[in-house]
């Protein structure tokens, strides 16, 4: 039987080392709940993108599809969406990415990802930092902000342009 | 000047103007104390720009979402305009009051 990964498990995760203990959990457990929340808005798009490209896929194949999505190319395609230049799209991408500048919906799911994607490095690789229950919290509710972007997104030409950039965009 | 000079310049440079943008304005129902910036590792081999963001102790459990966000606007607006917006960037906010942490770390059982 499987056990898929399931990007509303990883909140509940986080939001479980986040709240326990009385005062502020230890800093190891405060990492993995930020590094949770990451992950459930990284699956979350790359079940997303899977469903929206492979439609009439098997679950299988859709789970398989999605380890080939690589976190990088998420951000370049979320900094794309903010208007950031660096990394340069392709010109044979831009006439997709355009539009989607002014969705809101993705707007708003870009700039979570963003967050979320700098504050799981630091979670899971740098020594020195420290992190407060607030502000773990807040990473929570933006990963939790991120997948409901993503289910108002669902079945648009907007969701559909994104997944695109994600297949086509290049790690740089 | 050595690139270690430049680099402690430019960082205290965009110290600079994210507390003049940031410290002491009220957003949505959110204090900005105080805000600092230092270098941090990341997983790539470039170091992550680390901002600090103390906010006013929030009223529920963590800040109201919009406030967190147009704090999170404002400082990559000002990233991208002093520093370029080439680094990864981490924005952490705390609040100023900053409660103790249950137990010590390495001694939870296991």
């Amino acid at each position: 039987m499987a056990h898929p990964i399931r990007p509303e498990w990883l909140i509940r995760q986080a939001d479980l080392l986040a709240r326990q203990g009385t005062t502020r959990p230890v800093n190891q457990d405060l990492r993995r709940a930020a590094s949770s929340s990451y992950y459930a808005l990284f699956h979350g798009i790359a079940l997303t993108v899977a469903d929206e490209l492979l439609s009439r896929s098997t679950l299988e194949r859709k789970w398989e599809f999605t380890r080939r999505i690589e976190h990088r190319v998420v951000l370049n395609v979320c900094t794309w969406v903010l208007g950031g230049r660096s990394p340069s799209p392709a010109s044979r991408l831009r006439m997709i990415l355009d539009p989607l500048k002014t969705s809101e919906d993705l707007i708003e799911l870009a700039e979570y990802f963003r967050v979320l994607y700098d504050a799981r490095n630091l979670a899971d690789y740098d020594h020195a930092a420290h992190f407060s229950r607030p502000g773990v919290l807040s990473l929570i509710q933006q990963a939790q902000g991120g997948l409901d972007a993503l289910r108002r997104l669902a079945s648009s030409a907007d969701l559909q342009a994104f997944s695109v950039l994600i297949v086509c965009g290049e790690r740089n | 000047m050595t690139s270690v000079d430049m680099e402690r310049e430019s960082l205290s440079q965009l110290a600079r103007a994210i507390q003049a943008r940031l410290v002491g304005r009220l957003i949505g129902r959110t204090y900005v104390r105080s805000t600092s910036v230092h270098l941090g590792a990341g997983s790539e081999p470039d170091d992550s720009l680390v901002v600090e963001v103390v906010l006013s102790d929030p009223s529920g459990d963590t800040w109201p979402l919009d406030d967190v966000r147009a704090i999170y606007r404002v400082v990559s607006e000002v990233v991208v305009e002093t520093a370029g917006g080439n680094q990864p960037v981490y924005i952490r906010v705390s609040p100023e009051t900053e409660t103790p942490q249950d137990g010590e770390e390495g001694q939870l059982p296991l």
